[in-house]
C-alpha cells in the first residue's frame, strides 16, 4: 500500500510559505519492507548477527523511523573494507555497523543499481577511542529515488569522518544525525554533489553536541546545472551541558544554469553558553576574475568552467584509495561535465 | 574561568508606570473580536463604506485562518480576553498643553515632548487605540510633507491614496494576525513625502499601550515619492500587567524611484506583551530602504520586517539587535525578496540571550530568477550570557538566479573570559566589563541611530545587564 510520508523534516522550522521545512514522499510499504539490496564486501566488515538494541532517531523523520523499526543486520568493522550496495529492485537495507574501541578503520561504500526506490538505513556505533573514515559514493541510476538515512553515535574520544559524493539518482534524500555523546568526540562531514538535468537533492544533516569538548564540521559543496535543484538543511544542535563544544557548517554552491534552484536552511540551535557555532554559505556563479585569469592563459569560458568545477572534486577523489574505483568516478564526473 | 555573577531582576521603572483608566474618561470595547465589535469600531471612526466592508471581510478571514505553525507557541494568548479598542474621550491635539494630563505625563516621562523640541521634525503619539497628539514643524509642512494618522488622512483629502495603498503590501490573507489587523486597526501614522523633498531631521511616532488586557493595532503607511528622503522613528512601550496584552500593528512602506527611507524602531514593550507585528516595504527603481531595529521588550515576539526589492538597482540594509531576558521568547529577523536586476541587500543581526530568555533569529532571502546580478549578504551574531538561555538561528535562502552572489555568516558564542579579565585588570567590575562588551557587541546597531536614541539603546542594554536604571 502506498502511503504519504514526511521526510527530512527540519529540526527547527522556517516560514511555512517557503516550503523548506521538509518534503512529502509516497512510499510503498510492502516493497520497502523487503531487504532487496545486495551487499558484497571486501576487507574487514564481518557479519555479527542481528541487532535488536536501541538506535538513535533519524534526521529523515519520525515517519521513516517507524518504517525502519524492525531488527537490523549487525556488522563489526574490524579492518579497512569496501562494500558495494547493489540495488536492482525497490527495497531497503537496514544495518548496524559497530567500530570497536580503539580501532582505526576506513570503509568505502558504493551504491549502485537501477531500482525505482532504495532506502539505505545504517547506524554506526563508533566506540570509545575508535576512528572511522567513511567514504560514500552514490552512483545509482538517474531514474532512482534514493533515501539515505545515516545515524551515528560517537563514544569518548571517538571520531567519524564522512566523505560523500552524490552523482546518481533522480531524487536523493540524504539525512544524517550524528550524536556526539562521548567527551572529546569529533565529527567531520564533507559532501559533494554534481546535479544536472532535473536531478534533485534534499539534504538534512544534524550534528547533535551532547558531551563536553565535542567538535563538528559539516560541509556541503556542489554544482547545480540544467534544471536541477537542491535544498540543504544543516543543523548544529548544542545541548545544555556540551561545554567547550565547537561546531561549524559551511556550504559553497556554484550555479551554472538559469534554471537551477538552490535552497539553504543552515540552522544553529544553542542551549549552552560555552560553545562556538559558526555557519558560512556562499552561493553564486564562478567568479569573473578566475574566468578572466584562465582566459588569459588560453582557456575559453566553457573549458575554464569545466576545469574549475572538476577541481572542486579533487578532495573527494583523493580519498578513494582504490585506483579502479577512482578512475570510474573521475570518468562519471567528466561525463557529467561534458 | 570566571564565575558568572548573578544578575538581579530588571528594573523597568522608566517604562513601567501606569495610570488608572476610568470609564468617565476612557471608552473601552468589550473583550473579544466579533462582528458587532467591528461594526462599533467602524461607527466610532465614521469609516467610509469600503473600509467598513474591508474590516468585516478581514474578520471572516481571521476566523477562518490557522495559527502559524513554525514560531513560538502563543497558545497562552486568550483572544477572548483582549479588548480591541480603548481610547480617551478627548480628541487628537496638536499642542502638548491640550493633551489630557495623565497622558501628557506619560509622554513627558518617556521624554517625547523634549525630543520633539530638540531633534525631531514631527511627532505623533498614540495612547492605547488612538493618536492623542500630532504635530509637524511648520517648515517641514511647508515643503508639502504630510504627517498625520490614517483616519485623518482619509477625511482630509487622501482617501484615494489610502484606498490605493492600504493593506495592498501586507495582504489580510498573509497570516491570521494580518487579517485581525485589517478588522480592528486603529491609529498609527500616515506620512507622505513629496517628490524630491529631503526631510533633514527625523519624524517620530511613539506608541504607548496603557490599558491592561488590551490590543494595539496601529497602521503605519509611509509613501516616499520619487527622489525624496526621510527618516522615521518608531518607539513603543507599555506598563507590565499580569494579563496578556497584544500588539498586532502593520507597517506599509512605499519607496518610490530613487527615494530613500530609513525606518528605526526601539521596541520596549512590557514583558506581558504578545508582539505580532508585520512590517513590509516595497522599493522601486534605485530606491533605498534602511531598517534599524532594537527589540528589548515583549513576552513573545514575531517580528520580521520584509523588503521587496522590485525596482532595478534598489537596495536594502537591515541592522537589528534583540535582547531576550527572563520570560521572553523573541523570534525576530528579516525577510527580503529580490525581484529587480542589480538589487542588493545587507542584513546584520545581533542577538543577546540571558536569564532564560530565548532569542531566535529567523530570516528569509529569496532571489527570483529576474533578479540578475543581485547581491545579498547576511551576518548573524548571537551572544549567550548563561546556559539557561537559548540562542537559535534559522536563516533560509532560496536562490533562483544563477548569477546572484549570496553570502551568509552566523556565529554563536559567549563573552570571552580574556576580554572580561582584560577589562577587570584595568579596574572595571565584572558587571561593568560585561556591560561594556555587550554594548560593543551592539555597536553596529547603535551607531546607525541618532545620538539620543543610541544613548537610549545603550541605557536599555545597561538596564538589562545590571538590573538597575542607568
Amino acid at each position: 500500500m502506498t502511503e504519504n510520508y514526511i521526510i527530512n523534516r527540519s529540526p527547527a522550522l522556517t516560514f511555512a510559505k517557503l516550503k523548506m521545512n521538509g518534503d512529502n514522499v509516497e512510499l510503498d510499504n510492502a516493497l520497502l519492507s523487503q531487504d532487496t539490496v545486495k551487499t558484497s564486501a571486501m576487507g574487514g566488515l564481518v557479519a555479527a548477527g542481528t541487532y535488536t538494541g536501541s538506535i538513535p532517531s533519524s534526521a529523515s523523520g519520525a515517519d521513516i523511523d517507524q518504517l525502519l523499526s524492525s531488527e537490523q543486520h549487525l556488522y563489526e568493522l574490524q579492518g579497512n573494507a569496501e562494500v558495494t550496495l547493489l540495488a536492482e529492485d525497490t527495497g531497503v537495507i537496514r544495518r548496524v555497523i559497530r567500530v570497536s574501541s580503539g580501532t582505526e578503520v576506513s570503509l568505502i561504500e558504493v551504491a549502485r543499481g537501477g531500482a525505482d526506490t532504495v532506502l539505505n538505513s545504517t547506524v554506526y556505533f563508533v566506540e570509545e577511542g575508535a576512528h572511522l573514515k567513511l567514504i560514500r559514493l552514490q552512483l545509482l541510476s538517474k531514474n532512482t529515488r534514493y533515501i539515505d538515512d545515516l545515524r551515528a553515535e560517537l563514544g569518548k574520544d571517538a571520531s567519524l569522518d564522512v566523505i560523500r559524493l552524490d552523482l546518481g539518482s533522480a531524487v536523493s534524500y540524504i539525512a544524517s544525525n550524528v550524536l556526539l555523546n562521548g567527551k572529546n568526540s569529533e565529527y567531520k562531514a564533507l559532501g559533494n554533489y554534481l546535479l544536472n538535468g532535473t536531478q534533485r537533492l534534499d539534504i538534512n544533516m544534524i550534528a547533535t553536541h551532547i558531551a563536553p569538548n565535542t567538535v563538528s564540521d559539516m560541509r556541503a559543496d556542489g554544482v547545480l546545472d540544467g534544471a536541477s535543484s537542491k535544498i540543504f538543511r544543516g543543523a548544529l544542535d548544542f545541548k545544555s551541558g556540551c561545554k567547550g563544544a565547537k561546531g561549524a557548517e559551511n556550504e559553497d554552491v556554484v550555479m551554472l544554469s538559469e534554471d537551477a534552484d538552490n535552497q539553504s536552511l543552515p540552522i544553529i540551535l544553542c542551549g549552552e553558553e560555552d560553545v562556538e557555532g559558526n555557519h558560512g554559505a556562499s552561493v553564486g556563479k564562478i567568479s569573473e576574475e578566475i574566468l578572466y585569469y584562465l582566459a588569459c592563459r588560453g582557456f575559453d569560458e566553457e573549458a575554464a568552467t569545466r576545469l574549475i568545477i572538476r577541481s572542486r572534486f579533487n578532495g573527494v577523489l583523493e580519498q578513494i584509495g582504490n585506483d579502479e574505483l577512482r578512475a570510474e568516478v573521475t570518468g562519471l564526473i567528466d561525463e557529467a561535465l561534458a | 574561568m570566571a564565575e558568572n555573577k548573578k544578575i538581579p531582576d530588571v528594573d523597568h521603572s522608566r517604562y513601567d508606570f501606569r495610570y488608572a483608566e476610568t470609564s468617565d474618561e476612557y471608552m473601552r470595547e468589550e473583550d473579544g473580536f466579533t462582528e458587532e465589535i467591528i461594526r462599533r469600531i467602524s461607527d466610532e471612526k465614521d469609516d467610509p463604506e469600503w473600509m467598513r466592508e474591508f474590516r468585516l471581510k478581514c474578520l471572516e478571514l481571521y476566523n477562518d485562518m490557522d495559527m502559524p505553525c513554525w514560531g513560538p507557541s502563543i497558545e497562552e494568548l486568550d483572544m477572548n480576553k483582549i479588548a480591541s479598542y480603548v481610547r480617551h474621550k478627548s480628541d487628537m491635539k496638536n499642542n502638548w498643553e491640550d493633551v489630557p494630563s495623565d497622558i501628557k505625563e506619560t509622554f513627558e516621562k518617556l521624554g517625547i515632548p523634549q525630543a520633539e523640541r530638540l531633534s525631531l521634525a514631527g511627532v505623533g503619539a498614540q495612547y492605547d487605540s488612538e493618536i492623542v497628539y500630532h504635530n509637524l514643524k511648520e517648515e517641514v509642512a511647508k515643503k508639502g510633507v504630510v504627517y498625520t494618522d490614517v483616519e485623518t488622512a482619509i477625511k482630509t483629502g487622501y482617501e484615494d491614496v489610502v484606498k490605493e495603498h492600504f493593506m495592498k503590501l501586507i495582504r489580510p490573507t498573509d497570516h491570521k494576525y494580518a487579517a485581525l489587523h485589517g478588522a480592528v486597526w486603529s491609529g498609527g501614522s500616515f506620512v507622505y513625502v513629496p517628490k524630491g523633498v529631503k526631510v533633514d531631521i527625523p519624524l517620530q511616532s511613539y506608541f504607548r499601550l496603557n490599558a491592561a488586557g488590551a490590543g494595539q493595532f496601529e497602521h503605519t503607511m509611509i509613501i516616499v515619492d520619487e527622489g525624496a528622503d526621510v527618516h522615521f522613528i518608531e518607539g513603543c512601550s507599555a506598563p507590565k500587567y499580569n494579563v496578556a496584552n497584544l500588539h498586532a500593528g502593520c507597517v506599509e512602506l512605499f519607496v518610490k524611484k530613487n527615494a530613500k527611507l530609513r525606518y528605526s524602531t526601539i521596541e520596549n514593550w512590557s514583558k506581558n506583551m504578545f508582539n505580532l507585528n508585520t512590517k513590509r516595504a516595497l522599493i522601486e527603481e534605485g530606491g533605498k530602504m534602511e531598517w534599524v531595529s532594537g527589540s528589548f521588550g515583549s513576552h513573545i515576539s514575531y517580528l520580521y520586517p520584509m523588503t521587496i526589492l522590485k525596482g532595478d538597482g534598489s537596495k536594502m540594509t537591515y541592522t537589528g539587535i534583540t535582547f531576550s531576558g527572563e520570560g521572553q521568547n523573541l523570534d525576530t529577523g528579516c525577510k527580503v525578496v529580490h525581484i529587480g536586476k542589480n538589487t542588493s541587500s545587507v542584513i546584520t543581526a545581533k542577538s543577546i540571550s540571558k536569564s532564560g530568555g530565548i532569542g531566535m533569529f529567523r530570516s528569509s532571502v529569496v532571489i527570483e530568477k529576474s533578479a540578475t546580478d543581485s547581491k545579498c549578504s547576511v551576518s548573524c551574531d548571537s551572544l549567550m550570557l548563561d546556559s539557561i538561555s537559548r540562542a537559535d538561528t534559522v536563516p533560509a535562502m532560496d536562490i533562483k538566479a544563477y548569477d546572484a552572489d549570496v553570502g551568509h555568516e552566523a556565529k554563536i558564542g559567549r563573552i570571552s573570559d580574556e576580554a572580561v579579565f582584560y577589562l577587570m585588570s584595568r579596574g572595571m567590575s565584572e558587571e561593568d566589563a560585561k556591560a561594556l562588551i555587550v554594548s560593543g557587541f551592539a555597536d553596529s546597531v547603535s551607531k546607525e541611530l541618532p545620538m539620543e536614541y543610541a544613548v537610549e539603546m545603550n541605557n536599555l542594554i545597561k538596564i538589562e545587564m545590571s538590573g538597575h536604571k542607568a
